[in-house]
């Protein structure tokens, strides 16, 4: 091995390390999602974070992989570290009772079991995973149950195979005080938060709230802006690129440092996505919102009042198939978007470590 | 979409097509706009810019007008800026008076009976007083050629140019007997005014127009405004027609759908904005703040594409939402509205 390989590989081996020390700063990467139209897989990934001077990134799904033969799962971590990438695993749905479970996967512990044995074969220390979706709301206590069940099922592999499962607070599913309660039902020694700074938006929660109560259990994360403003019914979100929103991100990273400066940041950017009403100023939505303490709800009121809408270019489409030309039109700015907001989390925020030196 | 029976459409009986720039990216001349118009079963077309038609010559144009009638299409003409001291101006026309002779003949050579033209733009403001001096002279310049070939001069209130109390002054003071309105019904918002204001106002010297529809919603500054697809905006469209029933009714309802463009701020909280508005009347902007206070951002659908060159992928999306877009607008005025006569029988 030539000393200047060398060198590259140590340096690269020293950076994938589980942990990282928090005066190195937080570790800045993306969510493979950002960027899903482009089918790209494992290696690609990879090289592309390489290529934007990232630290890490999240293959949040096992469709990024172009196997899952053992053989190919060791290319990739090795690739990893040959290219100073630290990788956040994932896996999707692990509530059997939710709309979004997909009975192909057997059951909720086959399927915790079957991403475990990937996350640790890439070299991961995290493997995020969700419970549900909004929809799951009216019937949120027994999704819980059934979600604690589920990880508690798999605690002795995830502790012998030393990875934490962080649970995304996901599509509107829960609140982060109802993350925290299920994270601590099901054993806060194995399982930790896959903080989400969009999702809060569709839960009328405020983000800074969901940071301030997630924040020592979170091991890796799900960040982007949203355009919060008043509307007739309430209020409206839109999820934006970093910067282009309403979200104090100055106060936010502020905050991350203090509570989880080893979790990497990875930027989950989606955008193309219409203002959502959130109507809390009708009865009905409330419902699904029995105990939300009303002192919570009143930080997400302020933060409503205090944006207005995103009045930027942005390619609106929506979440279905669209035309051709209008999907090649998002899919391009997938890429833009998720690159100009890794720039404002680099320059303007000042996270990242390997893009520094 | 709220559909309407003939006997309760505001828009009964009112002619229906679309401004040619509408589906600009198209490119397309003459002959292939009138075609497009006759299978929506449109009654009317405007070509607002002389570069819509194929050639300028007397034996296309003749061909023009004849595929026009054959296929029942009227056709609204149009040029661009006829002001020498506006920033719009284009000095390749020679002066305002040739410029508007060369569209009076190609008007009429088309069979139009209107031809569009304007002032200038936001950026006119500040000098506007002799702008309009100089439009008028220059509309005066040519009142015995319009008259003699029975052509009316429909001033557009185009891009923030002027609000609707000075173009109709504009229109009395060059002549209303060979001067008139192309209303635009979303230029207002730039000028903080309420599309129902600029109708009152020139509804009776309305000939043509170009009918748009806008979301308009309060903002930390002000107000902002973005253009949108008919009925997807805060316009009380309903409130118009009724309206343009009673003011202009043969004025043919051309839709000019302007999408992809982000809101704009109207920073009307702020003394700064007002310098350019100095005669503006208070109850006439009640009426735009009730409409922003009553309003809300577009929350569909749509690519919003950034200033200057656009990547080509997002041109593509632009491209293909200027047709979808102004095809919705159309279905919604005839379906929502009533309007159109051709598309009944």
């Amino acid at each position: 091995m030539l000393r200047r390989t060398f060198l590259q590989t140590a340096s690269a081996a020293a950076l994938a390390r589980g942990a990282n020390a928090s005066d190195e700063g937080i570790r800045l990467g993306f969510d493979t999602f950002s960027i899903r139209d482009f089918h790209w897989k494992d290696i690609q990934y990879l090289d592309y974070a390489a290529g934007l001077k990232l630290d890490t990134v999240q293959l949040s799904s096992l469709d990024d992989y172009e196997s899952l033969d053992p053989a190919h799962l060791s290319k990739v971590k090795e690739h990893a570290e040959r290219v100073g990438i630290v990788i956040d695993a994932g896996i999707g749905c692990i509530c059997d009772l939710s709309k979004s479970w997909e009975p192909k996967q057997g059951s909720p512990t086959a399927y915790l079991r079957k991403g475990l044995g990937v996350a640790k074969a890439v070299g991961a220390h995290a493997m995020r995973c969700n419970m549900g979706t909004r929809a799951d709301r009216p019937n949120l206590d027994r999704c819980m149950e059934a979600t604690v069940k589920s990880l508690q099922s798999v605690r002795s592999e995830a502790l012998d195979l030393g990875i934490r499962v962080a649970v995304e607070n996901h599509a509107g599913d829960m609140q982060a005080r109802e993350v925290k309660a299920l994270i601590e039902e099901a054993g806060k020694d194995f399982v930790g938060s896959c903080l989400d700074a969009g999702n809060p938006v569709w839960a009328v929660e405020d983000p800074l709230l969901t940071l301030e109560t997630l924040g020592p259990y979170v091991v890796t994360t799900h960040i982007r802006d949203s355009a919060v403003f008043e509307h007739p019914r309430g209020a409206a979100t839109q999820w934006v690129a970093l910067g282009d929103g309403s979200v104090d991100l100055r106060r936010f990273v502020e905050l991350y440092r203090k509570l989880c400066p080893n979790a990497s940041m990875q930027l989950e950017i989606i955008t193309g996505i219409p203002p959502e009403v959130v109507p809390y100023l009708d009865r009905d939505f409330w419902k699904v919102y029995p105990r939300t303490p009303a002192w919570e709800f009143a930080r997400f009121v302020a933060l409503a009042k205090s944006g207005h809408p995103y009045i930027g270019p942005m390619v609106i489409g929506g979440w279905g198939q669209q035309p051709p030309a209008i999907a090649a039109a998002m899919k391009e700015q997938q890429r833009t978007d998720l690159e100009r907001s890794l720039e404002y989390a680099k320059k303007v925020l000042g996270v990242g470590v390997r893009w520094k030196s | 979409m709220e559909e309407l029976s003939a006997t309760n459409a505001p828009g009964e009986g009112i002619r229906l097509g679309f401004d040619t720039y509408s589906i600009r990216d198209f490119h397309w001349k003459d002959g292939q706009l009138l075609d497009y118009a006759a299978s929506l079963k449109l009654d009317t077309i405007q070509f607002s810019g002389l570069e819509a038609y194929e050639s300028l010559e007397p034996a296309h144009l003749a061909k023009v007008k004849d595929h026009a009638q054959r296929l029942g299409i009227s056709i609204d003409a149009g040029i661009g800026c006829i002001c020498p001291l506006s920033s719009g101006w284009n000095p390749q026309e020679g002066n305002p008076k040739d410029y508007l002779l060369k569209g009076l003949r190609v008007a009429k050579a088309v069979g139009a009976h209107s031809m569009r033209c304007y002032l200038g733009g936001f950026g006119d403001r500040p000098n506007l007083e002799r702008c309009m001096e100089a439009t008028i002279q220059a509309l005066r310049s040519v009142r015995s050629e319009a008259l003699d070939l029975g052509i009316r001069i429909a001033i557009e209130n185009h891009s923030g140019d002027m609000q609707a109390r000075e173009a109709k002054m504009l229109i009395e003071e060059a002549g209303k007997d060979f001067v008139g309105s192309c209303l635009d019904s979303g230029n207002p918002m730039w000028v903080v005014e309420n599309p129902l204001v600029t109708l009152e106002t020139l509804g009776p010297y309305v000939v043509t127009t170009h009918i748009r529809d806008s979301a308009v919603f309060e903002h930390p500054r002000g107000a902002a405004a973005q253009w949108v697809a008919l009925g997807d905006g805060s316009v009380d469209f309903r409130g118009f027609l009724e309206l343009y029933q009673k003011l202009c009714p043969k004025a043919s309802m051309q839709l000019e759908i302007i999408t992809g463009r982000p809101p704009t701020v109207l920073a009307y909280l702020e003394p700064d904005f007002w310098k350019v508005f100095p005669r503006a009347q208070a109850w006439e902007f009640a009426r735009f703040l009730a409409l922003a206070k009553s309003g809300h951002p577009y929350m569909g659908a749509m690519v919003i594409g950034g200033s200057g060159k656009q990547p080509p992928v997002i041109e593509a999306a632009l491209k293909e939402q200027q047709r979808t877009d102004l095809e919705r607008s159309l279905e919604y005025a005839k379906k929502s509205l009533g309007v159109g006569v051709r598309w009944k029988s």
